[in-house]
């Protein structure tokens, strides 16, 4: 496989202004910089699916927006499909896809079928390639029966998937998808993964997505690159991380008993209040369903909450450096 | 060659999908159409009653100030319908929605501008025309240089709102401002030219030209004079093109990040 | 109390945005500059009325501009809220939306005033070249015939801010009362010089003289009854426009919980 990515000692810097007084303020401001990407190196080959994970502030949206040539490094070099981002950007947009999961690229009062073909006009497509692809991704995508509605009827997930057929309709060797599942309900997010990783797998497409979400890095990704104070903290293969952190599961449990004791190989208490249990289950010591099932034995359980540990958690076990 | 083509295509697919998306609510779009026919009709009075005072201000006559007013509400009608992005920059800017253009293979202008459409234009271009149509029959116009001043104004009056709203690269939540600056814009060109002079006179050539748009056509219209016409297509050409390098400066800005600082 | 404190913090907010501010009082300046040169040729045609010095008819000018600045682009920040439905997220709380918004909408206008009065003077001055014939007295006469001016303005906005829940845009329902304002308010030539068939009494009656031609007219016969009759009128229109918002406020309510925000 081929060099598909290519980031070395990326660096970039922001000027925040000082609060001052009304007319200092406006008429001699001063600044103070912010380093926001601190020397990020890292290369993706072709058809690799990579996480770019890391907490608020940390620097992933700043990498990706330069990675697809929103903004501008101060020092540093890319090369995304054979192309630098900031000089060449108008000839590497053919190379890429993007999602911005916050962000939409649909008209809101249209179908989005009609931005599709807005889309085709924009990456040059001939009419006939352009029926042929959107006609494969729609079956793919079994999305039929939502690029005719306007956009404004759909949920957010179906938006999603026409986001992602957005992106996707140019065949692009390169998709950046940042935080595509944020706001989705579990099953729409279930959607989207799957989603992303068949069109990665039969297009060999490039993925460098960045989430907020471990299920999102452990369904979708073979990577994960972890940023923190924009620095490069981690750079590892997903089996690394899921036999270290994603591995664990937190369940929380209601039941109608007052308390119960939940004394398991691999299970450990987090938080127990009256008719109420948190506990973390190590998923490589023992299964969910076994721990499940044991405590239907101890009790009557009326909820239960089945859930991946925070990514905060995990980036801050990898930071103190357990899993370097 | 080829990327020009390519572009005019993505440019008139554009054009048709703002279109679609404004024409979609029809019945909103007539109601108002026709609110906005009803109020701008109240202008004609205003008129009447200023030329009521002083029927003569420097050689312009209520004629004068009708057809200048025309032109003004056509041109705002026109940039409404088509390329009301423009108006819409400082907002675009505020919430990050040049991002998705920028990853386009497309110029950045060609998608801010002509990717939203508002639908009263429609009932303003329509008014505007009417109005001028009206002078043309009424007070014997010539109706052949309409079309072009229509084409003129409207270049004129798109850069303006390109030029200011371009502020809003550095300005943030400049959308309130610039619609106010839109607006006085557009009605300062309907002022009758004569009171236009001195340094005044320089402002509605250059920064704000709004003579370009209103004042050098009702001279043609009236006088005939070419150079003054060769003079002002000059004049059209050069305030685009600095409006258009304006934004690509602001671009360079945005594109550097210090807009927004760290969000993730 | 509270509603003082929600006007205290955007006084303190629109202070701070020192760019917007500073754009917008350009636009002002430019607009006054050609209304003012638009009465000096009149002046200089022979048409200027007897009646009125040219120096008053251009300070006249000058501040009838003015009052569509001093307010703050409330109507804007209504049309935004209903129709991101952000409107739903303040009707919990113990302040009812439309004051907490006409409360931040007089703290912004606080702000401008103070801008306003102090830096135009010298400005529009330099334009003119001489003071108003009635003096220091009559410029405050006008002043305080503008503060309740804007006020009244403000209650206008929330009105076509309001609208959206309707119109689905506020800003053509706000082009169409200012279209009225400009009509009937005096805006372009003072009242008492609008044609004979309109009766000027009618004139300065209707809400819209209240706001430009009433209080600016204040200048040219600066006296204590004078200014009595324009605030007592600015008064019951105030009173007027206020219950009036206070019953189409409910009925926005009403569409509030049929739509769910």
């Amino acid at each position: 496989m081929s060099q598909s990515v290519l980031v070395e000692n990326l660096q970039k810097s922001f000027k925040v202004r000082k609060k001052s007084g009304f007319l200092k303020g406006f008429l001699a401001p001063e600044y103070t910089t912010v380093q926001a990407v601190d020397g990020v190196s890292f290369s993706l080959k072709e058809g690799e699916r990579v996480a770019f994970v890391g907490p608020n502030g940390a620097g992933k949206s700043t990498t990706i927006k330069m990675l697809s040539g929103i903004l501008h490094p101060d020092s540093g070099y890319v090369e995304i499909g054979g192309f630098v981002p900031w000089t060449e950007r108008k000839a590497m947009a053919y190379k890429i896809g993007t999602v911005f999961g916050q962000r939409s690229q649909l008209w809101y009062h249209l179908p989005a079928q009609d931005t599709f073909e807005l889309l085709s006009y924009a990456y040059d497509m001939s009419r006939s390639d352009f029926e042929g692809r959107i006609k494969s991704l729609v079956d793919a995508f079994d999305a039929r029966h939502i690029v005719a509605k306007p956009v404004r009827q759909l949920s957010l997930g179906e938006r999603m998937r026409c986001e992602i057929i957005a992106s996707l309709l140019h065949r692009p060797k390169i998709l950046f998808l940042d935080e595509p599942t944020v706001g989705l309900d579990v099953v729409s997010k279930g959607v989207i993964r799957d989603l992303i990783k068949k069109a990665s797998d039969e297009d060999g497409t490039t993925v460098l997505l960045t989430s907020h979400d471990t299920g999102d890095m452990e369904r979708v990704c073979d990577r994960v690159i972890v940023i923190d104070h924009g620095r490069l903290v981690a750079d590892k293969p997903i089996r690394d991380l899921r036999s270290g952190y994603i591995r664990e599961k937190i369940i929380t449990l209601a039941m109608k008993e007052e308390i119960i004791s939940l004394t398991m190989k691999g299970v450990r208490l987090i938080e127990a209040t009256p008719h109420q249990l948190r506990v973390s289950v190590d998923t490589s010591q023992i299964s969910v369903e076994a721990v499940l099932q044991h405590a239907m034995k101890l009790s009557s359980l009326q909820d239960i909450t089945v859930e991946d540990p925070p990514m905060e958690d995990i980036i801050k076990e990898i930071y103190a450096g357990s899993l370097l | 060659m080829a990327e020009f083509v390519s572009n005019i295509r993505f440019f008139l697919a554009l054009v048709r999908m703002t279109f679609k998306s404004a024409t979609g609510q029809r019945s909103a779009m007539l109601i108002r159409a026709i609110f906005s026919v009803t109020t701008h009709l109240i202008y004609i009075p205003v008129w009447y009653v200023v030329f009521s005072v002083a029927p003569d201000l420097g050689g312009w006559r209520l004629e004068h100030a009708l057809y200048a007013y025309g032109l003004a509400i056509a041109c705002w009608g026109f940039v409404s319908l088509f390329a009301f992005g423009l108006r819409m920059i400082p907002e675009q800017i505020d919430h990050g929605e040049l991002d998705s253009y920028l990853t386009l293979p497309k110029p950045v202008l060609l998608s801010a501008a002509f990717s939203s459409s508002k639908n009263t234009g429609l009932g303003e271009l329509l008014f505007g025309i009417c109005l001028l149509a009206f002078c043309c029959v009424k007070y014997d116009f010539s109706w052949i240089p309409m079309p072009f001043f229509l084409v003129m104004g409207s270049v004129v009056f798109a850069s303006g709102i390109l030029f200011f709203a371009t502020l809003g690269f550095w300005l943030k939540q400049f959308i309130g401002s610039a619609e106010e600056i839109y607006f006085n814009f557009n009605l300062m060109a309907s002022r009758p030219a004569p009171i236009f002079t001195g340094a005044l006179k320089v402002v509605a050539l250059t920064l704000v030209p709004v003579s370009l748009m209103s004042h050098v056509p009702i001279d043609f219209v009236v006088h005939h004079h070419w150079q003054t016409l060769v003079f002002a297509i000059v004049g059209v050409a050069s305030y685009s093109l600095l409006s258009v390098s304006f934004f690509y400066l602001g671009l360079r800005f945005y594109e550097s990040g210090n807009r927004f600082g760290i969000k993730g | 109390m509270k509603y003082y404190h929600f006007a205290r913090i955007a006084f303190g907010d629109h202070l701070n945005n020192r760019l917007r501010i500073f754009t917008r009082y350009l636009v002002f300046l430019l607009l006054d500059w050609v209304m003012i040169a638009m009465w000096s040729l009149i002046y200089k045609s022979g048409y200027g009325p007897a009646s009125i010095y040219f120096r008053d008819m251009a300070w006249y000018m000058a501040f009838a501009q003015m009052m569509f600045f001093l307010s703050p682009r409330l109507f804007v920040v209504i049309d935004s809220d209903v129709r991101s439905g952000n409107i739903g997220y303040f009707l919990n709380r113990p302040i009812p939306y439309l004051w907490m918004r006409f409360a931040e909408g007089v703290g912004a206008l606080a702000g401008n005033l103070l801008i306003y009065y102090v830096v135009s003077l010298p400005f529009i001055y330099l334009m003119i070249g001489d003071w108003p014939t009635g003096g220091w007295i009559a410029i405050t006469s006008v002043f305080g015939g503008l503060v309740l001016a804007s006020v009244l303005h403000l209650l206008f906005q929330i009105f076509a801010g309001l609208s959206t829940f309707w119109t689905n845009d506020a800003v053509f329902i706000y082009h169409s009362y200012q279209k009225f304002c400009l009509l009937l308010g005096g805006i372009y030539v003072p009242l008492s010089l609008y044609p004979s068939f309109i009766p000027e009494s009618v004139l300065k009656f209707l809400p819209f003289a209240s706001l430009v031609g009433n209080p600016v007219g204040l200048l040219f016969h600066p006296t204590w009854w004078g200014v009595l009759e324009v605030l007592a009128l600015q008064m019951f229109w105030l009173g007027f426009v206020g219950v009036c918002l206070s019953m189409f406020y409910q009925m926005c309510l009403r569409k509030v919980e049929v739509h769910g925000g």
